[in-house]
Order: C-alpha cells, then sequence, then structure tokens
C-alpha cells in the first residue's frame, strides 16, 4: 500500500472511531432519570400550587395565622420552576416552558401580594370594632350605623363576594365620612374594602393563573419530546453499532490488507537480501578489480564518451607524473604529445574508432618529457560508450632497439670492412710483397727501383688504411705491453703540442700512481692522438682550453650499460683517460653517429678517426663516454680495464723489421686460399732455400702433410679457409704430427687469431699484409731455432 | 352555618387575651428549630466568617458588622461601614435567623444566604474586595486548603466560600427563647407582663407582618400603609425605595422585607436606615404608618417586655441581655419621629 493511500486509512479510520466515541458519548448523556424527574418537577409544580392556592383560603379565612407555609411553598415553587427550565432547557420546549414560567411568576406575585394585603385588611376590619366602639362611646350619634357597619364588616368576612353587602359598607362609609370625628374609620373601611378587593382578585389571579394549564402543556410538549428523543436515541443506537462494526469490518480489511503487504513486503525484503548480497559479491569482486588495476604495472586510463579522463590507477600516476585528481576530468589529448623518434603513430585517430586498438603513440609527461608508449585501447562499460586505455613506456625499449639496431649496423660495418681489409690484405700482400722482391731483384740505379719503391709504399699507405679498418672493427694489430696511460699521455701531448693552436691552452691533471692498463702502445697513442687533434679542431681560432685527466674509477653495470662499450666489458677497476674541450661541442645527433665509420663532421676527413678509436677501445675492452652540449664543450672519457698486480700481458708476437738471411733447408708446407700469398711465401720460402709444398684448403694440407710429414721442417697455414679452416687443420696435423712447427698467418690481429689456440704450440704468428723480411725472420726463428 | 359559628368563634378566641395553654396551630409566632446542617462545612464556614481577609485591606470580616459576640448579630451602628471607615446606607440586620428569611438584605435582592455574601465582599463601602483576590489569598493558606479538601473534596473556589459561609449562617438559629417555650406548653416561661404584650401585638395587629417563627422576614410590605411614611420622611436615598431597586415596579416603591422581631431588643438602631434609635420611638412609628393607630406607654412597655421574651440562645448561652435598656425612661421619650 503507498504511504499516503496508508495515511489516508488511518485518517479515515481515526475519524470513524472519533465519530463513534462522540455518537457513544452522546447516547452515554442519555439521562434516563431525566423522563421521571421532569414528571416528579411537574408534579410539584401542580402540588405547590394546590397548595398555595389552599394556604391562601385557610389564611383568608383565619384559619392559618403566618405566612411561613407559604413562603417556603412560595420558594419551592420557584426552585421548582427553575429546575424545570435548567431540566428541559434547550429542548425546544421554550414557549410551553416560558408559559409556565409566566403563570408561576403570576402566581408568586399573587401570593407575595396577598401576603401584603391580607395582614393590612385583617387588621384594618379588627380595627374596625374598637374604632365603632370607641365611637358609640363618645356619641351615640350614628350608633345604629357604626354598629350596621361593623356586622356587615364582619359579615364581609364570611362574605368576601357579596357585593350587595359590600355596597352596603360603601354607602355606610361615604354616609360616615361627612363626620370628621369618624375620619379615621372611615378609612380603616376604605382600607378594608379595597384591600380585600385586591385580596380576592390576588386569589383569582392565583387559582387562575393557568399554572396547572401550563403544567400540562409542558407535560404533553416534553412527553412529544421524549418520544422523540427516545426514537433519536433508538436510531443513535441503531447508527452506533453499525458504525462500529462498519469500524470493525474496516479495521478488519484494513488489518488483512495490511498482512499482505507485509507478506509482500517480506518477500521483497527477501529478494533485495538477495539482490545485495548478489551486490555486495560484485562489490568485492569490483574492489579486488580495483585493488589490482590500483597495483598493476601497467597504466590504465578509464575515458568516458567525451574522452575524458575517469580513472587512472598508479602506475598511470607514475607514468605520467601527474597525481589522479589532476588528470581527472581532463582531456585525454592532454597527454599526447609530439616525439620525434622512434614512436610513431597518433592515440588520437585510435581514439576516435571504436573498435579495440593496439599500437605505439607518443606520451607527455607532467615535467614535459616525451614517452613512447605502447598502448591498446578497447571500449568498455554496457553501451561501449567508455574506452579503457592501457599502455606501458617502450622508451627505453624502443631506445635499447634503436641502439642494438645501431651497433648492429655498426657491426655490420665493421664485419663489412674487416671483411674488405682481410681481403685487400691478402692483396696487398702479395703487390708488397712482389714489389720487395721485384726491388731487391733489381740493381738501384735502375729507373724501376723508384718505381717499385713508390709501388711499396703505396702499398703500405693502402695497408695501413687497411689496419685502421681493422682496428675499427677491432681485429687489428696488436703488441700487447704493460703500460702507464699518464705517461702515454704526456709524451703524446709533448708531440702534438707543436700542432695545437697558440691560443689553446693545454690543462694536464694526470694521475700519478696509475694502475697499469694492458694495451698496444701504438693503438692508445693513436687513441690520444685522435683525442687530442678531435678537441684541437672542435675549438678552433679562439682561444680555448683542453683539459686532460687521467685516473681511476669503479665501474658498475649500470656505467657500463650507460656508455659505449664492449659486450665483454665487465664492472670493476678502470683507468680512464678524459679529454675536455671548450671548443663547439656536439649536438645529440652528432654524437649518435660520431662513431660510425665514414661520418665525418670535417670538411677533409675520411671519417674513420673516430670509429677507429672505438675499434681500438673495444679490442681492449675498454669503454667510451661522450659528455657534449652544443657551445659548451665536449669531454670524452676513455675507460681501460686496470690491470691487478703481477697481471702480465699476453704473448708478444713478432719483432719488426729483420734482414733476410740466406742459406736455410727444408720443406715447407704453406696453406692458403690466395694464390697471390701462395706464391710470394713461396718465393720468399725459396730463396731463404726452402722446398715448398702448397695447399689451396685444409684437407689438401692434411693430405699432403700425411705424405710428407717426415720430410716436412714446417708449415705456414693460414687461418681462414674454405672446406677446413686453419683450426681443424693445425688439429688433424697434430694428430699426424704431435710436434708439427706452425706459423700461422692471418689478416686478423694476433690475440685475434691465437685465441683459439691458446694452449697449443704455435711456433709463430704473422700478421697479412707481412712484409718478407718479416716472413722470413719469422720463418728462420720458428723454424730453424738452432740456426739463428 | 355550622362552619361559620366555628369560624366565628374561631375568630373570637382569637381576638380575645388568653392566658391559657396555646394552640400552636393558630399561632401566628412559631417556636424556632434548628435547622439541619453540615457541621464540618459549619465550621469552615465559621472559619471564613471571621476571617479578615475577605476584605480588600485585611481589616474586614462578616463579624464586623454581624457581631453574633456581643451585638446580637449586627453592629449597633445607624449605617455600617466597611474598609477605610467607607459608610453605607443600610443599617445591618442581624445575621441570626437570617436563614429563616424568605431573602437577604433589606429589598431581598439577594434570593439565598449565598448570594447575599456577594453584597459585602464587593460592596465598596463593605469588604470592597473582588472574589478572585479573595480566592487567591485564602489558597496561600495551606490550612484553608487542606479544609476545603477536606469538606468540599476540591480546591478553594468562590462557590464553595459561598456555601461554607452560608451553612454557618444556618447554625445561627437562637432556640430556646423563654417565649418559644411558652408556646411549647411552658406557662410560666414568660411573665404576665409579656404576655399581655402579646396578646397587644396580636390584637394591635403587628402580627399581620411579624408573625411566623421569625416573627416576620417571610414577606414584602410597603413602608407606609395607612400613612404615608415617606412624605413624612422625605429623601433621595436609593435604599428609601426598597424592592422598587429589584423589581422595578411602580407597586413595590418603598417595599421593604420585613425584618425579624426575635432579636429586636439586641439590634437597635432600627429600621432599614438606623433612623430610629430607641425601641419604643420604633414601635409607635410602626403603629403610626403601618396600624394607624397610636400605642399608649402602658402598651408600648408590654409589648416590649414581650419582645425581650422572644431573644433565644446561641451555644446554649441566652442572648437576653440582663438590663432592659428599652424599658428604661431615657428611652421612652415621646419626641421620636
Amino acid at each position: 500500500m503507498k504511504r499516503f493511500g496508508m495515511r489516508a486509512h488511518w485518517a479515515l479510520l481515526l475519524m470513524l472511531a472519533v465519530v463513534a466515541l462522540m455518537q457513544y458519548r452522546h447516547l452515554s448523556s442519555f439521562d434516563a432519570a431525566r423522563y421521571a424527574r421532569v414528571h416528579a418537577l411537574l408534579e410539584r409544580v401542580l402540588r405547590l400550587d394546590t397548595q398555595s392556592e389552599e394556604g391562601m383560603l385557610l389564611l383568608f379565612n383565619r384559619r392559618l395565622a403566618h405566612f411561613d407555609d407559604r413562603t417556603r411553598d412560595a420558594a419551592a415553587l420557584a426552585e421548582t420552576e427553575r429546575s424545570l427550565e435548567q431540566l428541559l432547557a434547550g429542548l425546544q420546549l421554550a414557549d410551553a416552558l416560558r408559559a409556565l414560567r409566566a403563570s408561576v411568576g403570576t402566581q408568586l406575585d399573587a401570593i407575595d401580594h396577598f401576603k401584603r394585603d391580607l395582614g393590612i385588611m385583617m387588621n384594618s376590619q379588627r380595627y374596625l370594632a374598637t374604632l365603632v366602639e370607641q365611637a358609640v362611646a363618645r356619641d351615640g350619634v350614628h350608633a345604629q350605623a357604626l354598629l350596621r357597619l361593623n356586622r356587615d364588616a364582619y359579615q364581609l368576612l364570611l362574605e368576601p363576594d357579596n357585593r350587595f353587602l359590600k355596597a352596603r359598607i360603601e354607602r355606610a362609609r361615604a354616609r360616615l365620612e361627612r363626620d370628621p370625628a369618624l375620619a379615621v374609620l372611615g378609612r380603616h373601611v376604605h382600607v378594608m374594602l379595597d384591600r380585600l378587593t385586591h385580596l380576592r382578585r390576588e386569589m383569582d389571579t392565583a387559582v387562575h393563573c393557568g399554572t396547572p394549564e401550563n403544567v400540562a402543556l409542558v407535560g404533553k410538549a416534553f412527553e412529544a419530546f421524549h418520544a422523540r428523543y427516545m426514537e433519536d436515541v433508538r436510531r443513535n443506537r441503531l447508527g452506533l453499532i453499525a458504525l462500529v462494526l462498519l469500524l470493525v469490518a474496516y479495521m478488519a480489511w484494513l488489518l488483512r490488507h495490511l498482512h499482505l503487504s507485509l507478506r509482500a513486503r517480506d518477500a521483497a525484503h527477501a529478494r533485495l537480501q538477495e539482490e545485495m548480497a548478489a551486490l555486495r559479491d560484485v562489490r568485492d569482486e569490483n574492489a579486488v578489480l580495483a585493488m589490482a588495476l590500483k597495483h598493476a604495472a601497467e597504466a590504465v586510463l578509464i575515458l568516458d564518451e567525451s574522452l575524458t579522463i575517469r580513472y587512472l590507477n598508479a602506475a598511470a600516476e607514475a607514468l605520467t607524473g601527474y597525481r589522479a585528481d589532476e588528470l581527472i576530468g581532463r582531456s585525454v589529448d592532454c597527454l599526447s604529445g609530439a616525439r620525434d623518434q622512434a614512436c610513431c603513430g597518433d592515440m588520437s585517430q585510435a581514439l576516435a574508432d571504436r573498435d579495440t586498438h593496439r599500437g605505439e603513440a607518443a606520451l607527455v609527461t607532467k615535467s614535459g618529457d616525451g614517452l613512447c608508449v605502447e598502448y591498446s585501447i578497447a571500449p568498455a562499460g554496457e553501451d561501449g560508450k567508455r574506452r579503457v586505455l592501457v599502455f606501458h613506456d617502450v622508451t627505453e625499449a624502443r631506445e635499447r632497439a634503436a641502439r642494438l639496431e645501431h651497433a648492429q649496423r655498426l657491426e655490420s660495418l665493421g664485419v663489412l670492412a674487416g671483411g674488405i681489409a682481410h681481403d685487400f690484405n691478402n692483396i696487398l700482400t702479395a703487390v708488397m710483397g712482389n714489389a720487395s722482391l721485384a726491388r731487391r731483384a733489381l740493381p738501384p740505379e735502375s729507373p724501376a727501383h723508384e718505381k717499385l719503391a713508390r709501388i711499396e709504399q703505396s702499398a703500405k699507405r693502402a695497408a695501413d688504411l687497411c689496419q685502421q679498418m681493422l682496428a675499427y672493427s677491432g681485429k687489428g694489430a696488436f703488441v700487447l705491453k704493460r703500460l702507464d696511460l699518464s705517461r702515454l699521455v704526456r709524451e703524446m701531448a709533448m708531440l702534438l703540442d707543436v700542432s695545437i693552436g697558440k691560443q689553446i691552452s693545454l690543462r694536464y691533471r694526470l694521475s700519478v700512481a696509475l694502475p697499469a692498463i694492458e694495451g698496444d702502445q701504438a693503438q692508445l697513442q693513436q687513441v690520444i692522438m685522435n683525442l687530442i687533434t678531435n678537441a684541437n679542431e672542435a675549438i678552433g681560432e679562439q682561444p680555448g682550453v683542453i683539459a686532460l685527466a687521467t685516473g681511476v674509477m669503479e665501474v658498475d653495470r649500470a656505467y657500463l650499460a650507460d656508455s659505449i662499450a664492449d659486450e665483454q666489458a665487465k664492472p670493476g677497476r678502470y683507468v680512464y683517460l678524459e679529454v675536455s674541450d671548450t671548443g663547439c661541442g656536439m649536438d645529440k645527433d652528432t654524437q649518435r653517429q660520431m662513431f660510425d665509420p665514414f661520418f665525418t663532421t670535417k670538411f677533409t676527413g675520411r671519417g674513420l678517426g673516430m670509429s677507429a678509436m672505438l675499434g681500438i677501445v673495444r679490442g681492449h675492452h675498454g669503454a667510451i663516454r661522450v659528455y657534449s652540449e652544443p657551445g659548451d664543450g665536449t669531454t670524452i672519457r676513455v675507460l681501460f680495464p686496470a690491470l691487478a698486480e703481477g697481471e702480465c700481458p699476453a704473448i708478444t708476437s713478432a719483432e719488426p723489421e729483420a734482414p733476410l738471411p740466406g742459406g736455410l733447408s727444408g720443406l715447407v708446407l704453406v696453406v692458403d686460399d690466395e694464390q697471390a700469398i701462395r706464391e710470394l711465401a713461396c718465393l720468399i720460402l725459396s730463396e731463404m732455400g726452402f722446398d715448398v709444398l702448397q695447399a689451396e684448403d685444409g684437407e689438401r694440407a692434411v693430405e699432403l702433410f700425411r705424405a710428407h710429414h717426415r720430410d716436412i721442417t714446417g708449415v705456414v697455414l693460414d687461418m681462414t679457409m674454405p672446406r677446413m679452416d686453419g683450426k681443424t687443420c693445425y688439429r688433424e696435423l697434430c694428430r699426424i704430427d704431435p710436434d708439427v712447427r706452425v706459423i700461422l698467418t692471418s689478416g686478423y690481429s694476433e690475440e685475434e687469431a691465437t685465441a683459439h689456440f691458446k694452449g697449443k704450440r704455435l711456433a709463430g704468428f704473422i700478421q697479412k699484409p707481412f712484409s718478407p723480411d718479416a716472413f722470413s725472420a719469422l720463418v728462420r726463428v720458428a723454424f730453424c731455432p738452432d740456426a739463428s | 352555618m355550622l362552619s361559620r359559628v366555628w369560624i366565628a368563634l374561631a375568630v373570637g378566641w382569637l381576638s380575645i387575651a388568653h392566658a391559657g395553654a396555646v394552640d400552636l396551630n393558630v399561632e401566628p409566632i412559631q417556636p424556632l428549630e434548628a435547622l439541619p446542617v453540615d457541621k464540618a462545612r459549619a465550621a469552615l464556614g465559621r472559619k471564613l466568617f471571621f476571617d479578615t481577609r475577605l476584605s480588600v485591606d485585611n481589616s474586614i470580616s462578616c463579624a464586623h458588622c454581624h457581631d453574633i459576640k456581643d451585638m446580637g448579630g449586627a453592629d449597633g451602628l445607624a449605617h455600617s461601614f466597611g474598609v477605610n471607615g467607607r459608610e453605607g446606607e443600610a443599617n445591618s440586620p442581624t445575621v441570626f435567623n437570617a436563614a429563616l428569611n424568605l431573602a437577604q438584605f433589606w429589598d431581598g435582592r439577594a434570593a439565598s444566604l449565598e448570594a447575599q455574601i456577594d453584597g459585602p465582599v464587593t460592596g465598596h463601602a463593605e469588604m470592597a474586595n473582588r472574589w478572585p483576590a479573595v480566592v487567591a489569598r485564602l489558597r496561600a493558606d495551606a490550612e484553608y486548603r487542606r479544609a476545603f479538601r477536606r469538606v468540599f473534596g476540591g480546591g478553594i473556589t468562590a462557590a464553595r466560600i459561598k456555601r461554607a459561609i452560608a451553612e454557618f449562617e444556618r447554625t445561627l438559629i437562637t432556640t430556646g427563647a423563654r417565649f418559644d417555650r411558652y408556646l411549647l406548653g411552658d406557662t410560666n416561661a414568660i411573665s404576665a407582663e409579656a404576655k399581655r404584650g402579646y396578646a397587644l401585638f396580636k390584637s394591635y395587629g403587628c402580627v399581620a407582618c411579624h408573625q411566623g417563627r421569625n416573627v416576620g422576614g417571610n414577606l414584602f410590605q410597603v413602608l407606609g400603609v395607612m400613612g404615608d411614611y415617606f412624605a413624612d420622611h422625605p429623601s433621595d436615598r436609593a435604599i428609601d425605595r426598597g424592592r422598587f431597586n429589584v423589581t422595578g415596579k411602580a407597586e413595590d416603591m418603598h417595599v421593604f422585607k420585613v425584618p425579624s422581631l426575635r432579636l429586636a431588643v439586641l439590634t437597635a438602631p432600627y429600621f432599614h436606615d438606623g433612623s430610629q434609635r430607641t425601641l419604643a420611638g420604633a414601635i409607635r412609628t410602626m403603629a403610626r404608618y403601618q396600624l394607624g393607630r397610636e400605642i399608649p406607654e402602658r402598651d408600648l412597655r408590654a409589648i416590649i417586655a414581650f419582645l425581650y421574651s422572644l431573644v433565644g440562645e446561641y451555644q446554649g448561652r441566652s442572648l437576653e441581655p440582663k438590663e432592659r435598656i428599652w424599658l428604661a425612661p431615657e428611652n421612652f421619650g415621646r419626641r421620636e419621629r
């Protein structure tokens, strides 16, 4: 039942109850005794009325001598009449009551006057006798008349209505009053007669005032009223019963209705409980989900239809740098930003569509930094109008990928360069070797001598270039020694001091007790030279400062990760060389490309300096760090692993140039896939007095060795060959003859090449391109050690 | 015929002074009987009757004008006075036997004892108070509160105060008068002079008005039956108009309530305005104007002697004075108006 409806019912119920109650009270005010009382009072009035008439008569006839009874009865009558009026007030008997009151009032007045008049009359009557006696005694003039008058007066008492008597008395009086002596007597007679008339009238009035009739009138009216009243009461009683029944029925109906509605309510309540339980579960789940969202590592944004941010989780806050309250209510556009590389794509387009989307986009954080994020957008909500945007930061990953790509590119370039250099070396070896041999074969005054010398020089220069390229690719010749970096720097600086501009000052902060590093002196010198030269050129014509510093530092993985380093570089103690200049500095793009081969900002540069330096540093298992701001100068820090005390460098390699002695004999197996090399080696060896066997690959070499190993003094083995490479071949050879003397040749650095031969007894190593002198010297040492 | 004879005999008998046994049935004066009263209520009423708190300045109680101790229920003054000595117009009637009067006040304006109490309490020249003030003052008294609760079962109201005082007044019936005893058969209760006085009282016709148990008080009568009293005593006082002030009817002009003569000998001065200083003077004036007769001194004495015998008892003590001052010669002067 609706609440309003219920109220109306209650109101109605209340009204009915009130009406019933009023009716009941009305009924209960029924005065059962009233009827009897009214009649008693009416009877009393009648009785009093009669009594007063009787009393008056008795008084008049001298049966009673005092008025106490009359007074009492009069008071009673007045009071009774008043009681009647009170009792019958408001019962519409006003007319009858008024009539009764009037008649009673008249009667009471009559009684009142009667009392007054009676005494007076009787007094005068009584006095008359005395007066008559006195008058007669005085002068018997009117004696007879007086006596008759006296007698008549007494007679009048007995016959008060006798008019004849009255008339005679009156006549007597009229006659007598002519006598002044009888004035008093006349007076009394007059009074007597007068009062008597009044008395008769009063008694008449009392009798005929109509009180009994009015009483009857009142009685009748009351009867009529009473009958109506009883009828009314009866009807009211019935009405009340009906009302009560109605009330009860209504209440019963109401109760039943209430009961039903209560039942319905209970059912609804139970349903509600269920729903609430379900809701609680959902809320619980929601809470769990919210918690999951909150602690998710990925940033989650929930957008509404108009792409306004409605929710963001903790990860989003962390990522974007905004607090939740700063972003909620703002459009998601405030986050999107441009980034000039790596990230592509715009989230806006993805947002505009309504499908699930994945992609990369640029984000701007609160501090203005740009981020690259990988995002996914999906519509959410019952109507699919809201969007859930999930993204995570891939900036670093992208950068790392970019760097990796870059490194890979560099590496591939290096491999390319190395490959080219390697082949070049072989060719140059042939050119240089043959030119050298040719020059030696010619007389000195020959005009071709000079030409051949130039050929040699050019070939040497080409070899240097190859060397640089190989150095870049990390495969240059290495002569490893214990070195003091500070000493090296000082030497180089003094040397380069001349070529540095006058306006530039050199500052040194070289650590004195620097730990030794293991490295190739020439290469390190090249590094230092490169650094100083670059610094010099960066400063240019202006006055500037080049600061050189060396020192020791502890390097951790993070530091190495942040620098350009060899993959095999380990955290630990490092010796560093730092070269700072106040030059023009480099921008970010230049910094990214500065180590790329053939990249240069100099007009006349080949762009190999820095790449070569990087190769050298890599080869030394070091790292480079570059700090540079355009206009602010550059600082380059080069790190090399510090040697622990007592560490010895790796094996030394061949000494440079030694004269070419002759007078040796033996059989040498030359293994090389390059014919030119083979021929050159053959020539050189033949000159030295050896016999030569040639093999173009490992397999052939093994065949030949198997056939002639007893005669073979030594083997010249190339590292890189098809079908069986140097390493495998050497293994095979060792299997055939464990004491075999092998000279390894390779385009790569010694260390590189001999890395695979550690533990095996190599007779020697020579890097291509080699000079014939160097080759022959090594052969001598390696194959004929007792002969040197 | 026979009835006439009987009547004549009865009448004759009535007019002859008789010293024999009294037949109460035919005597105009009846003996006093105590009224049935609620004793507790009467006691409370007595307390209130003597309580001066009924007056506005706590100076006057009912007993001030109706002294029941020494003054025969009146105050012995021509006009009573109220608070601050304000003098009224009326002579206080006695409170004794007032319960038997058909109305209260000289003009009968109060139909009951209860109604009468309004007059003095609120009268300007009397207690000059207001009922709410009276009620409040009595309510402040814990004893009254308790008494009213005991007697009426409720609180103090004006109606209850009146009922209590009226009930007390109903106890003030002076029963046991010598004359009453004479009426009831004790022929020696009064002196022969008094008996003669009674016979004269009847024969002169005084009993025309002064009859009943209260020797008056049960009818109204005009002052000036046989002579015009107010022509001889002109005045413009309201009180002289008598019942006319109540009914407004011309026939009620100069009509007054007939006073009771029971304690007449105690309540000088007489008449509504207290203009008659002596009893003899009052009787003479009455005789002249009401009866049209002159009463000789000898008869006056007898009547006065009779009047002395009417005084009854209160609380067991006779109120009849020892000294018959009204029989003293100085109170018999002929120079009464």
